[in-house]
């Protein structure tokens, strides 16, 4: 069995000190990996990642994340992500990363992604260099997560984490308008042609928890808005003679030391 | 312009001080604005924040009543499971 917790768009800031420590001391009990999928900080300021490191720094479960856009305003992120990664945290972009969980291997491949929309309503990569700059850097984004896809496909879970939507069908809520900037349908295209076993993404504030691409991959919107949680709770495989998925013995210990970053 | 038509605008500049303002950086609050009265709705992280609402939006709009209907996301815990097996 392999147990996930998710949340996205915690926007912590220097009023959020001890809104996720207190969250976190259970977790190993739920949980075998934590994932977060992006607008960790309010403007991506270091203060405001030093504030999150705090927070994780004693996390019983080894943690997973991408960076949103909230992440990048200070124009800083590499910063957010060395603060991050001094305690532990594994920051994807383009990556990838693999456990041993329960006899099994789990591996998450995570990028940021970005905006241009879904078919019907997307923008062209077409007419002004700014314009190309923002398709192109939705495709960018789109084959950074094709690349960390591809390398996990061996494992025996697979896990899509970004912030931008895949798909649709978790904006429902949203304002169809603004689909455009919450997503991509590059995202949701290298989902279904390379495949994996559940994308999770958030950014969409207003939008669903759950859907899937039009190819059939569970997609799951775990903004923290929109599953008023601190991190909702996901799991793969039961053990043998058990129904269900329940709580098990910690063994976070075990799992971080099976910890693979592929580059 | 007529007042409605300063009003519609009114509506975005008010959205981008609360994305840009630094005591908010809210990207998805929803504005409304009619007859001298300002509602925003939204989820925001913090009561700080949720506070800082008002404040940004009475420096923006004097003279406007601010209806601040926001309120602060839930981080309540869960020891539900969705079991993908």
């Amino acid at each position: 069995m392999i147990r996930l917790a998710a949340v996205g768009d915690l926007h912590l800031g220097s009023d959020s000190r001890g809104a996720v420590r207190s969250h976190l001391r259970h977790l190993g009990d739920h949980a075998d990996v934590f994932l977060l999928t992006g607008d960790l900080t309010k403007r991506g300021e270091p203060e405001e990642a030093a504030v999150l490191a705090d927070e994780l720094r004693d996390c019983p479960i080894p943690v997973v994340a991408v960076l949103g856009n909230h992440d990048y305003h200070a124009e800083v992120p590499k910063e957010v992500v060395r603060i991050l990664e001094d305690v532990g945290v594994t920051v994807l972009d383009g990556t990838s990363v693999t456990f041993d969980v329960d006899g099994q291997r789990l591996g998450v491949a995570g990028v940021k992604g970005f905006g241009n929309g879904f078919p019907g309503a997307s923008a062209s990569e077409f007419g002004e260099p700014e314009m190309k700059a923002f398709v192109g850097h939705a495709r960018d984004h789109a084959e950074r997560l094709e690349s960390g896809l591809t390398e996990i496909q061996g494992c025996d879970v697979t896990i899509a984490l970004m912030h931008y939507a895949p798909c649709v069908e978790t904006l429902r809520g949203e304002r169809p308008e603004i689909h455009a900037f919450l997503g991509s349908y590059f995202l949701g295209e290298v989902l279904d042609r390379i495949g994996c076993d559940i994308a999770f993404h958030g950014h969409a504030h207003a939008g669903s928890e759950r859907g899937q691409t039009p190819g059939g991959i569970t997609v799951r919107n775990v903004a923290q808005p929109v599953i008023e949680h601190a991190y909702n709770l996901y799991c793969f495989g039961s053990r043998e003679g058990q129904e269900g998925c329940e709580p098990g013995p910690e063994r976070s210990a075990e799992i971080l030391a099976s910890r693979r970053i592929t580059t | 312009m007529t007042p409605d038509v300063e009003d519609h605008y009114l509506v975005e500049q008010i959205r981008q001080a609360l994305a840009m303002d630094d005591r908010v950086n809210e990207l998805g609050l929803i504005v409304a604005v009619a007859e001298g009265t300002a509602v925003i709705k939204g989820t925001v992280s913090t009561a700080q924040r949720r506070e800082a609402v008002t404040s940004v939006v009475s420096e923006l709009a004097p003279g406007y009543e601010v209806v601040n209907q926001t309120t602060v996301t839930s981080d309540a815990e869960t020891e539900q499971v969705e079991d993908l097996s």
